[in-house]
């Protein structure tokens, strides 16, 4: 496993702790985190990845001066940050599959969808 | 009033009053001219009373929708096109008989205006156009160029919106154009053999159109994109960007990003049970608010939110992760200006929505049965269509997670076609398809709905028929490593026809899980292909592991997709012969 992927592992252990916690517990110790982090990011010279990340510590810290529009920010990067790898996974070596189902769908009779559909 | 009426007889061209009419009527009213009917006329301000020598009073106007009659008809009859034949050819000054045509006339194959490749025709055309006979002095001229001259957008108004879904969606299937412009603007759709004629009137519903009802509609729009695109309108992003879904009500989104945030702030260790059902009733609003996308992404949030609570073995925080993070993402799209056919495919669209194709030959390549994570089983039939060069499909699917669902491959494979009752899936996965007035959807699905005909003509072996884009002649060819990468609204199946000259090997990795056959190219070049192990085809690996199954001596053919990780062959096919490899071992 190279570094490239090893850093994506440690981003994705570390949204996946915070989604278990909650953003609403966010510490410093996540800022911190997030920062070396970044630091990692810009010496493998992903400058994305390194301004995504400072962008969700600092949307962090701000979170912690008070309640209010700060958690809103913090959701806006994290999730960001989420998508990105999820897209750099896919598009690596890793077998990102989506976990959409096309046709597990049962398929709807034209009628029966447009008798539902309000709208004309 | 006079002048205005004058006109209107000189444009009642034969063809003009059939479509307004019927040929029947003007058969008769013919006849009633030839037996000596005659008609006064006297002219008000805004109407002409026409009485008819058989006693019939009708009072017209200076356009044929208007009219008035004392016979009990309520359509369009016979003694209003007596009253305005009878002017064309007995009253028009300076002209004799050349309002409107008589049935003495000659046709006349060369028509120098009109744009059509053959000059025989069933209905009979006048000689000389209306238009060409019309002095100087008789009024405007009938002005079509609202049809082009429009936005597209004002034009569909008079429709719903389906219909002109309907009629979009029919473009992508070629069609002959034969266009003539006389007192009428006639586009004749070869294929389908339906006319369309607009009036000089600037509504697309007053069109004239022999197929009565909804269909009649859709053939309106259809000729009008049609027509439009053939003189060079693109009207693509006018009509995506005019969905209903373009229009999405805020209040949706704003409940969506609140839910998405609060779960995340609350973070899954400690969310109430309640958020569940919230994201279903999210999924509900968004149905309605017609954002399939939003809807599906919102389901699945609900599914694995119910899998964390009952502390499923198959929750995914990686899943639900990607799904709440796609769904920030696409909130934060559909809230910007992103151009409205951006904003189309963002939104995405209702799978359940099918569309009738007048005609469709499929070659197809084999079957595959699979299963998916939530516990869905099913087979997907592939095909493959000449024509606009794509791959189609037709799957069966059942959720076999619950009590007593169960869902036998074999058992579904064996099973009648939806097409036609002594037609198995198993022989039309093998097949070639022609089928009429089938029902697909935007995706390539067929329905198993409508009501279809089938035939069976004989298929050509698979070396002889043009595959199009969708054959690689050799494993260069194939493009591998590189992958369409797509955040929303899945990765899309990379299926091709890979032409091998032997198969070297084959054996199963025990590490892999999986059947590994390795196949030569006519460069001598190697490709992997990878069969994953499943209990339902446990005794195709064997077979294949042993050497059966294999195709015989020489070329042949692999349907396979091609995915990031490996290359998934479906089946093999070599002159007539095809084996689906999970399916027919």
């Amino acid at each position: 496993m190279n570094e490239w992927e090893r850093l994506l592992g440690r981003i994705d252990d570390w949204t996946e702790e915070l989604l278990l916690r909650g953003s609403a517990q966010f510490a410093m110790e996540d800022a911190r985190k997030l920062e070396q982090l970044a630091d990692l990011a810009s010496r493998l010279g992903m400058d994305l990845l390194e301004r995504l990340l400072r962008r969700t510590a600092n949307a962090g810290e701000r979170s912690l001066l008070g309640p209010g529009d700060g958690a809103e920010e913090l959701a806006g990067a994290f999730f960001r940050l989420c998508g990105y790898t999820e897209l750099a996974r896919r598009g690596g070596s890793g077998k990102g599959g989506s976990v959409d189902e096309p046709e597990a769908e049962p398929a709807e009779d034209e009628e029966a969808w447009e008798s539902q559909s309000s709208t004309r | 009033m006079q002048a205005r009426f004058a006109r209107l007889t000189r444009l009642a061209t034969e063809d003009y009053l059939i479509r307004y009419a019927n040929k029947g009527l003007y058969n008769r009213a013919q006849k009633d001219m030839e037996k000596g009917t005659s008609a006064e006329y006297a002219f008000g301000e805004n109407e002409v009373v026409c009485t008819l020598s058989d006693g019939t009073v009708c009072t017209l106007t200076d356009s044929i929708e208007r009219f008035d009659c004392s016979c009990p008809s309520e359509k369009i009859c016979k003694h209003v096109l007596v009253a305005i034949l009878y002017y064309g050819q007995h009253k028009l000054g300076g002209e004799g008989g050349g309002g409107g045509p008589s049935t003495t006339e000659s046709k006349d194959p060369d028509r120098p205006e009109s744009e059509t490749a053959n000059g025989g025709e069933e209905s009979s055309l006048p000689a000389e156009r209306a238009l060409d006979r019309m002095p100087e002095d008789s009024g405007p001229k009938p002005g079509f160029g609202w049809l082009l001259e429009r936005p597209i957008e004002e034009l569909v108004v008079p429709f719903r919106h389906s219909r002109v879904e309907e009629a979009a969606f029919r473009l992508r299937y070629a069609e002959e154009l034969e266009i003539r412009e006389d007192s009428l603007l006639v586009v004749r759709m070869v294929r389908s053999g339906v006319e369309v004629a607009f009036t000089d009137a600037p509504d697309v519903s007053r069109a004239l159109c022999a197929v009565p009802g909804a269909e009649g509609e859709m053939y309106r729009l259809e000729a009008l994109l049609r027509y439009r695109a053939h003189r060079g309108k693109e009207d693509r992003e006018a009509l995506a960007g005019n969905q209903p879904s373009a229009r999405i009500p805020a209040e949706i989104l704003h409940e969506f990003r609140e839910s998405v945030n609060a779960l995340l702030s609350s973070g899954l260790a400690r969310l109430p049970r309640s958020f569940a059902v919230r994201f279903e009733l999210l999924a509900v609003a968004a149905r309605s608010g017609g954002l399939p996308n939003l809807e599906r992404e919102a389901r699945g949030i609900h599914g694995e939110l119910e899998l964390f609570f009952a502390r499923h073995v198959r929750f995914s925080s990686q899943a639900l992760r990607g799904r709440l993070s796609r769904t920030a993402l696409m909130l934060d799209a559909l809230e910007k200006e992103i151009g409205p056919l951006r904003h189309a495919q963002l939104a995405g669209r209702f799978r359940s929505r099918f569309y009738t194709v007048p005609k469709l030959d499929l070659y197809a390549l084999g079957a595959e049965p699979w299963e998916t994570r939530s516990s869905y089983r099913g087979i997907t039939y592939y095909f493959y269509c000449a024509e606009d060069d794509g791959i189609y499909t037709y799957t069966q699917a059942r959720a076999t997670y619950y009590e007593g669902a169960e869902f036998s491959f074999a058992r579904h494979y064996g099973e009648r076609s939806p097409w036609k009752p002594d037609l198995t899936l198993k022989t039309a996965s093998a097949s070639l398809l022609s089928l009429r007035a089938v029902k697909v959807s935007a995706d390539g699905r067929l329905s198993s709905g409508g009501s279809p005909s089938l035939t069976l003509p004989l298929r050509p072996p698979v070396e002889a028929f043009d595959f199009g884009s969708l054959l690689a002649e050799r494993f260069a060819d194939l493009d591998l490593g590189r992958s369409q990468v797509r955040l929303f609204g899945g990765q899309p199946k990379r299926l091709r026809l890979i032409r091998a000259a032997a198969m070297e090997s084959c054996v199963y990795d025990q590490s892999a899980q999986a059947l590994q056959l390795t196949a030569v190219d006519i460069d001598g070049e190697r490709l992997q292909l990878s069969l994953p192990y499943h209990a339902d085809w446990k005794s195709a690996i064997t077979r294949l592991e042993a050497g059966r199954g294999m195709p015989g001596a020489g070329e042949f053919r692999i349907f396979a997709s091609v995915e990031e990780d490996a290359v998934y062959p479906i089946s093999f096919l070599q002159g007539s012969e095809q084996i689906s490899l999970k399916l027919d071992l």
